[in-house]
């Protein structure tokens, strides 16, 4: 007759010393519905294997249940073991008597075989009322769509691309590059931005295996894992790509030349409205702004880049275009912003040219920037005899930013090394700092370096920034030494917190995927799953996840192409089977369900006025089965009836 | 045709609702009456405990017991017509789930009668006694339970009609069914699978409530918008829906009095689970403490208004301070 058998592990001693498992097993023999019961040393050993394959089919069970340690160590093993003594292996339930019983009872050995009957009697109650279950199958598409082209995005569109994957790289901007394309050196080995970013660039541009959506933006994303539909907008750039040679000769010609704010070159400078963002830009290509060409808003009128451009490349009739993509996976790498630092009026942002931004110093010092690597007081071009650093501006601050911006210290210190190339050697630096956080790799070493490179490091965040006739004051409080200082500067450089691009929230909606409380995307788990999101198949890289210097995001971007990869090898995927299923029948429409899934795997079905399950996005949390008023909806593996079953059995008093 | 089937209709503790109710069937009482004689019907006739007692087993084919057993007279008499009829209809919601009386289980027997009993707003006056010594000897009364408990929980029943009342319309639905041999009626077919929201006319949306607004205290009700999304507190998604929807189609919510859908044992633990699941649920994870007490706080009354008609049947079933180990 087949029945249920019960193998009992001693775990060494960890279970076996405090649980008396003969007596255990004498109990869970006389079980309802058990017909063999055994203990054995170590139920996970090769022997233990053997022993419940070999039971299986001498006892002719039907379902097995191990009372042993946590599903979580051993329930896939064993889920393999039943497996392979041709039961299915859902067939197969755990009772946890280490963590959940000896562990934590060791000082009372009958209590704690007592406890341990009526876990073993849940599991076996549990048991009786299981059945077979399946998992489902899905088709994967093999491509894969990456969004944000900076160092993030173009390192896991690369990788990806390498490993013989079609990807699309969507990017707003006309250019690939982002934030790291701005930047003149990198700490902590000062290496030339540009220098090891423009060749990953041309590589993006001559891969085979990557489409490039520059100017473009996601605008609905539907489906799931294995089989996404995008719809990407791609806004019309007046200009065909496919002839333009970048050659400049409009931009040089356009009317509106040197009138519209530089975005690459931080405002420092001005373009026209045909621009390429910078020389080095992947696409080489250039873009009509549409919202400053005088010809676009006035229906045609000035035709200056029209009569310059050789190749005739530029069409005024061009439109914004929806592409329709099918992936298999989705990478986001949307990257940061600075922190407008207005938000702290005491600094004086804005109130001088004299008060700038790191991201503005950046570009300042760029030989190939708006002051072509000259540096000198942006109010009035005169030498620049002191400059001072104010480190976390709107970080570490409750009322703003709480989080470290973990770049901003470094990325001070570099500049220190920067500046000392440039300019005279007896001009003042103080950086002003809360601490200064060197935390990776060579970066404190860095950090020794640059102290010997005659700066005042001022402990201490300053109270007001004023703007004077000339230079520029600021007071200070220093911890270190107890004193109000006064410091007088030619130019203050503020480094903003850093907060997720602008669209985050939009594009975390579109995606159906979460964010954590301080506006990044949140991933699966902060140190097991730091690729993953919640919901099956995007995975997240760079600082879209949180403050990122440049080798982390790079490494995050090969992990999440990694990540992504797994998906994609795959020509199908399996769903999970212990999820939940709805039952047309009962359900009724309230919609209660949508509102908690938290990986949006369900949706309802108008026409038929029911909620509808998305197998693959399920994860079988169970929230929503928990919820549903009606029961319409079971969660497979963990039905209602084995719960109660379950709950009799532990509350159950034994008997004498 | 076999013979007429003998059927009878009791009621216990009750508003008298569930008699009317039968009433309301209007002239399909005539079709009954030739299908069936009505051989007991206290509401409408003068039987006494004799003559009951006087039946022989299984005399009456189906009795419809309505109300709640709260004392100790209902109790006998409903097991006395349970020997004498061979199917038992638990009638309402009273019968099948305790109904709005089974809230008394909220409270002790002693404090019911000394609300009851030496309240202010009542003349004082001595308890109920079962026994009382006058002058001409002794006086008995019926007395009171301890608690209320569902019908099934006394005697066996065959079948389940709730509602408070039930409408005519599941009256006529279920008369034609459970008279006909031919017809085979399991024993929770007269409930609903779906709840009140799958007839409900009322357009829904995802749930994002942020709390609850009384009823009387709601302005700009939108009458065409699901209540509950509005934030008002509608048993509708927890609540077997055979009625078709009658209240929340008048903007009001509904209240329960259908009791649980087909194969859900706690109402009200269902709906405060499911309330729970999406209230406050937008940007839940920045929240403090207070604002998710005011949150809580929103729902007024939870007993009151998640087990209104079913805190017997559910697993709380009644308070429990005073039971003995």
């Amino acid at each position: 007759m087949s029945g249920i058998g019960v193998f009992i592990c001693h775990c060494g001693s960890n279970i076996a010393g405090t649980v008396d498992v003969d007596e255990l097993t004498e109990y869970a023999s006389d079980l309802n519905g058990v017909t063999f019961a055994t203990n054995y040393k170590y139920m996970c050993s090769d022997p233990g294997q053997e022993l419940i394959k070999d039971s299986v089919e001498e006892q002719d069970l039907d379902s097995v249940v191990v009372a042993a340690c946590s599903p979580r160590m051993h329930e896939e093993t064993f889920q393999a073991v039943v497996e392979d003594a041709g039961l299915n292996p859902y067939r197969f339930q755990m009772a946890n008597i280490r963590e959940q019983c000896s562990w934590v009872h060791s000082d009372d050995m009958e209590k704690a075989t007592e406890k341990a009957k009526h876990l073993v009697e849940m599991s076996v109650e549990k048991s009786r009322l299981s059945e077979d279950l399946e998992k489902t199958e899905v088709d994967v598409n093999s491509d894969a769509l990456v969004i944000g082209g900076g160092i993030a995005g173009i390192q896991s569109a690369l990788d990806l691309a390498d490993q013989g994957k079609k990807v699309y790289l969507v990017e707003r901007e006309p250019s690939i590059g982002g934030k790291m394309a701005q930047l003149d050196k990198t700490f902590p080995t000062l290496d030339c931005s540009s220098c090891i970013l423009t060749p990953k660039m041309t590589d993006v541009a001559r891969n085979p295996n990557i489409e490039l959506l520059t100017y473009s933006e996601v605008e609905e994303v539907d489906g799931s894992v294995g089989d996404f539909e995008v719809k990407v907008k791609k806004k019309a750039t007046y200009v065909d790509w496919d002839k333009c040679t970048a050659c400049g000769d409009c931009a040089e010609a356009c009317r509106r030349s040197g009138n519209v704010e530089d975005e690459f070159n931080e405002g420092l400078d001005n373009r026209g409205a045909i621009y390429t963002p910078f020389p080095q830009a992947v696409p080489a290509a250039y873009t009509i702004d549409s919202e400053v060409c005088i010809s676009l808003e006035y229906d045609g009128t000035c035709t200056s880049c029209r009569e310059v451009c050789e190749l005739d490349a530029i069409d005024l009739d061009d439109e914004d275009e929806i592409v329709e993509l099918n992936v298999g996976s989705i990478i986001v790498a949307t990257g940061y912003d600075l922190m407008d630092p207005e938000k702290i009026y005491e600094y004086g942002y804005g109130k001088s040219k004299d008060i700038i931004t790191n991201l503005e110093l950046e570009r300042i010092i760029d030989a190939s920037g708006p002051t072509d690597g000259e540096i000198h007081r942006l109010s009035d071009g005169e030498d620049v005899e002191s400059v001072t650093f104010i480190l976390c501006v709107g970080s570490r601050d409750e009322e703003l930013q709480s989080y470290c911006c973990r770049i901003g210290c470094m990325g001070a210190l570099k500049h220190v090394h920067l500046l000392r190339d440039h300019l005279d050697e007896d001009v003042d630096i103080n950086i002003c700092y809360t601490d200064i956080r060197s935390f990776g790799k060579g970066y404190e070493e860095f950090y020794r370096r640059t102290r010997d490179l005659d700066v005042n490091f001022v402990r201490g965040r300053p109270s007001e920034v004023n703007v004077q006739e000339e230079k520029v004051e600021l007071n200070v409080f220093d911890t270190t030494m107890d004193k109000l200082l006064q410091v007088e500067s030619d130019l203050v450089v503020l480094v903003p917190a850093l907060l997720p691009s602008e669209g985050t929230e939009e594009l975390s909606r579109q995606l159906r995927i979460t964010r954590s409380s301080d506006g990044f995307l949140q991933e699966a788990h902060p140190k097991l799953r730091p690729m993953d999101t919640f919901t099956n198949g995007i995975f997240i890289a760079g600082c879209c996840q949180g403050p990122k210097d440049i080798p982390d995001s790079v490494s995050q971007a090969s992990g999440a192409a990694a990540k992504a990869s797994t998906i994609l090898s795959k020509d199908k995927l399996q769903s999970e089977a212990t999820i939940a299923s709805i039952d047309d029948d009962i359900c009724s429409g309230c919609k209660m369900c949508i509102s908690v899934c938290p990986y949006d795997a369900i949706e309802y079905n108008e026409e038929d006025e029911v909620a509808e399950i998305t197998d693959v996005l399920c994860m079988g949390c169970g929230s929503c089965a928990s919820l549903c008023p009606t029961g319409a909806i079971e969660h497979k593996g963990f039905k209602d009836e084995m719960l109660e079953a379950m709950i009799d059995a532990g509350l159950t008093e034994e008997e004498g | 045709m076999s013979e007429k089937k003998k059927i009878g209709f009791y009621w216990t503790g009750s508003c008298g609702g569930c008699q009317v109710s039968i009433l309301d069937i209007d002239e399909m009482l005539l079709d009954v009456a030739e299908q069936a004689e009505i051989v007991f019907w206290p509401c409408a006739m003068d039987p006494k405990y004799e003559d009951v007692k006087a039946m022989d087993e299984n005399e009456i084919d189906i009795m419809f017991i309505n109300g709640a057993i709260r004392l100790d007279e209902n109790k006998e008499m409903v097991e006395l017509l349970r020997e004498k009829t061979k199917e038992v209809v638990s009638y309402g919601s009273c019968a099948c789930n305790g109904g709005v009386f089974g809230l008394g289980n909220l409270s002790s027997k002693d404090e019911l009668l000394e609300k009851g009993y030496t309240n202010k707003t009542t003349d004082q006056g001595p308890f109920p006694q079962k026994i009382t010594e006058v002058e001409e000897g002794e006086l008995e009364l019926a007395e009171m339970l301890d608690h209320i408990k569902p019908l099934d929980e006394h005697i066996d029943v065959e079948y389940y009609l709730p509602g408070c009342p039930p409408l005519p319309t599941q009256l006529e639905d279920a008369l034609p069914a459970l008279l006909d041999d031919e017809i085979e009626v399991e024993e929770r077919d007269l409930i609903t699978d779906k709840s009140v929201c799958d007839p409900c006319p009322m357009e829904r949306e995802e749930k994002e409530i942020e709390r609850l607004i009384p009823i009387q205290e709601a302005t700009d009700i939108d009458p065409d918008e699901c209540l509950l999304d509005q934030g008002i507190l509608c048993m509708g998604p927890a609540t077997a829906g055979m009625c078709e929807a009658p209240c929340t189609e008048v903007g009001h919510p509904c209240v329960g009095c259908n009791g649980p859908v087909k194969g859900v044992e706690d109402q009200g633990s269902r709906m405060a689970s499911a309330l729970a699941s999406v209230m406050g649920i937008e940007g839940e994870e920045n929240k403090t403490e207070e604002e998710v007490m005011e949150t809580m706080n929103s729902v007024r009354d939870p007993t009151g208004s998640f087990y209104m008609f079913s805190l017997p049947s559910s697993i709380m079933q009644f308070r429990r301070d005073d039971i003995d180990e």
